[in-house]
């Protein structure tokens, strides 16, 4: 394992939740994808801390910070998917039309 | 610390304070969760930071910085009082909502949670101005955005604002994702989150790529969240999702705070980069100016057409970043501050004659002269009509561009803006000339709510005609 080695690992997650955010058309996988862009980030964060930075404590502890503020995001996120849910509207973003123009 | 200092941490103190003021009166002295309690205790409290705000700009130091992770200075305090001034108008908007008769399309219920949301927006905006690490802008902005994507789906039984909050969502989770991409990237080539850290290594090496990349990310992100062309598709719909008062407050403290983070990085430790970035923000620039102002020559609600007349604002805005700082600061931020008068003037008014659509003003010359004026003023202002201070705002901005040699650019500027005064002449002559609807009754102002709008139109005119006030703004700045 090398810094080098970490960082292709985590453009190329990055890169699959870009294209995972383009391509999928349900609201679920797209907030799957969303996670994965932000996983590549806590790789990154790590190796770097691990392998380069002067100050090596805290790329450590904005990984912690990204997990906790990225759930509440989500948490927010998935209750808006139940609110939708909950009136038959379909998960589709391609099918979110109503509001166009 | 002596109080002089002390004094620079109080307004961020108290707002923060205020959600959880907001939510004791909720819990203990709201039995019915009525809107009017907690909206007073929140009045009152944000007008206790606005005092606050003004002690600090009076009588505090020049800078304080606090556990070597948050600080506070004059320029940054213009922004609190941005976000401040914004919250208070938009809670009392939203009363309004609350007091509708049930089963109407506007109604709000949960005052409680709607009012924490709100403070807890205005708090987070107040921490991304004064961040001094990475770790504490990420945590401001977060607690900036994750209250207003829950307030933009606030009617939980409409599918528009349902739909509205997951567009918000998907965009800003992605805008998040790109955030901290950069600051990744950043962390890696510099190796620290501190602001002082990362600006001392880049006076070492200006020209590094990985640097370079970190702040074309963060770039993106604040375009996203600045509603910038080409990611501005977000800002219609939910505007039009979202009830009228969150819809105000997204178009005036959400965009300022995007702008102040923008200020805080690209001024701050990103400024050796800034200059490579210039082309990056005069193409985005030309471009949002263009699809903004396109954009509302067709829309007939009145959301919409605000989020267009809006997304143009922020092309106008992105203008300042292509100065150097003693320009620009002092430019964006007497921008902001007049740009959110004249905005929240115009959503007040529609607020109050409670339309949906842009027509809903119609002869409101007959049924209301005094609204129809203060809209008429306000629409001046953003047109940027000369007695009236958003052409002093307009004019520094060019001026800034000018300064930094972008000449065409500050001509599709101006051509731009002439677009803009068709559109928004177009509603003052509709007000003016156009038939009240048929069923049209004389529109009541309770005083408290003409108070409001007397100031906001008087603040459009002494801002303008008040040389103290540019001064301060501008010595703010330096």
């Amino acid at each position: 394992m090398n810094l080098t080695a970490c960082l292709v690992l985590a453009a190329l997650v990055f890169a699959c939740g870009v294209f995972g955010m383009l391509r999928n058309r349900h609201i679920i996988n797209i907030l799957i994808s969303i996670e994965l862009m932000l996983n590549a980030v806590m790789i990154n964060f790590i190796a770097f801390a691990h392998f380069r930075a002067a100050d090596p404590t805290a790329g450590s502890v904005f990984v912690i910070f990204i997990i906790a503020l990225t759930s509440a995001e989500m948490a927010v996120a998935l209750a808006v998917v139940i609110a939708l849910y909950r009136q038959r509207h379909p998960l589709d973003v391609e099918r979110m039309k109503r509001l166009h123009g | 610390m002596n109080l002089s200092t002390a004094i620079l941490l109080l307004p961020d103190a108290l707002l923060l304070l205020a959600p959880f003021v907001v939510l004791f009166v909720d819990l203990f002295f709201n039995p019915r969760h009525e809107a009017r309690p907690v909206l007073r205790a929140l009045s009152w409290v944000l007008l206790a930071v606005g005092g606050a705000l003004a002690a600090a700009l009076c009588c505090g130091e020049r800078e304080v910085v606090f556990l070597h992770a948050y600080r506070v200075t004059p320029w940054m305090l213009w922004f609190k009082v941005c976000f401040t001034g914004a919250a208070l108008v938009a809670a009392r908007m939203a009363e309004g909502c609350f007091a509708v008769a049930d089963g109407h399309p506007a109604r709000l219920t949960r005052p409680g949670e709607f009012f924490t949301l709100l403070a807890f927006a205005a708090g987070g905006m107040s921490v991304t101005v004064s961040a001094l690490d990475l770790i504490t802008l990420f945590i401001g902005l977060e607690m900036a955005t994750i209250p207003l994507y829950v307030l933009s789906g606030f009617y939980r039984r409409h599918l528009d604002s349902a739909e509205g909050a997951m567009k918000f969502i998907i965009m800003g989770s992605l805008a998040t994702a790109f955030v901290l991409f950069g600051y990744s990237l950043l962390y890696g080539a510099t190796g620290h989150l501190q602001f002082s850290a990362i600006a001392a290594y880049l006076a070492e090496h200006p020209g590094d790529p990985l640097v370079r990349a970190a702040a074309l990310f963060i770039f993106t992100a604040g375009a996203f969240k600045l509603a910038l062309a080409p990611f501005h598709m977000w800002a219609p719909d939910v505007y039009q999702g979202a009830p009228l008062p969150v819809a105000a407050f997204l178009s005036t403290a959400s965009k300022a705070a995007a702008a102040g983070f923008l200020v805080v990085l690209f001024y701050g430790p990103l400024a050796p980069v800034r200059p490579a970035l210039a082309p990056v923000f005069a193409a985005f620039a030309a471009a949002t100016m263009l699809v903004g102002n396109l954009g509302s020559l067709r829309q007939t609600n009145f959301r919409r057409f605000m989020a267009y007349s809006s997304i143009a604002q922020a092309g106008y805005l992105l203008l300042g970043f292509l100065a150097e700082r003693e320009y620009a600061v002092g430019a964006l931020l007497y921008f902001l501050v007049v740009y959110l008068t004249a905005n929240l003037a115009v959503f007040f008014v529609y607020a109050t004659v409670r339309g949906e659509d842009v027509a809903a003003v119609n002869g409101l010359s007959r049924t209301n002269p005094a609204l129809a004026a203060v809209l008429m003023l306000a629409f001046f202002s953003l047109a940027g009509i000369p007695p009236l201070a958003g052409f002093n705002g307009k004019f520094w901005l060019f001026a800034a561009a000018a300064g930094a040699g972008r000449y065409w650019l500050v001509l599709f500027a101006v051509l731009n803006s002439v677009v803009a005064l068709y559109y928004y002449m177009n509603v003052i002559r509709a007000a003016y000339i156009e038939p009240p609807a048929a069923d049209a009754r004389p529109v009541k102002l309770p005083r408290a709510d003409a108070l409001l709008l007397f100031v906001l139109v008087a603040l459009l005119l002494v801002l303008a005609l008040w040389p103290a006030f540019n001064r301060a703004v501008f010595a703010a700045a330096l």
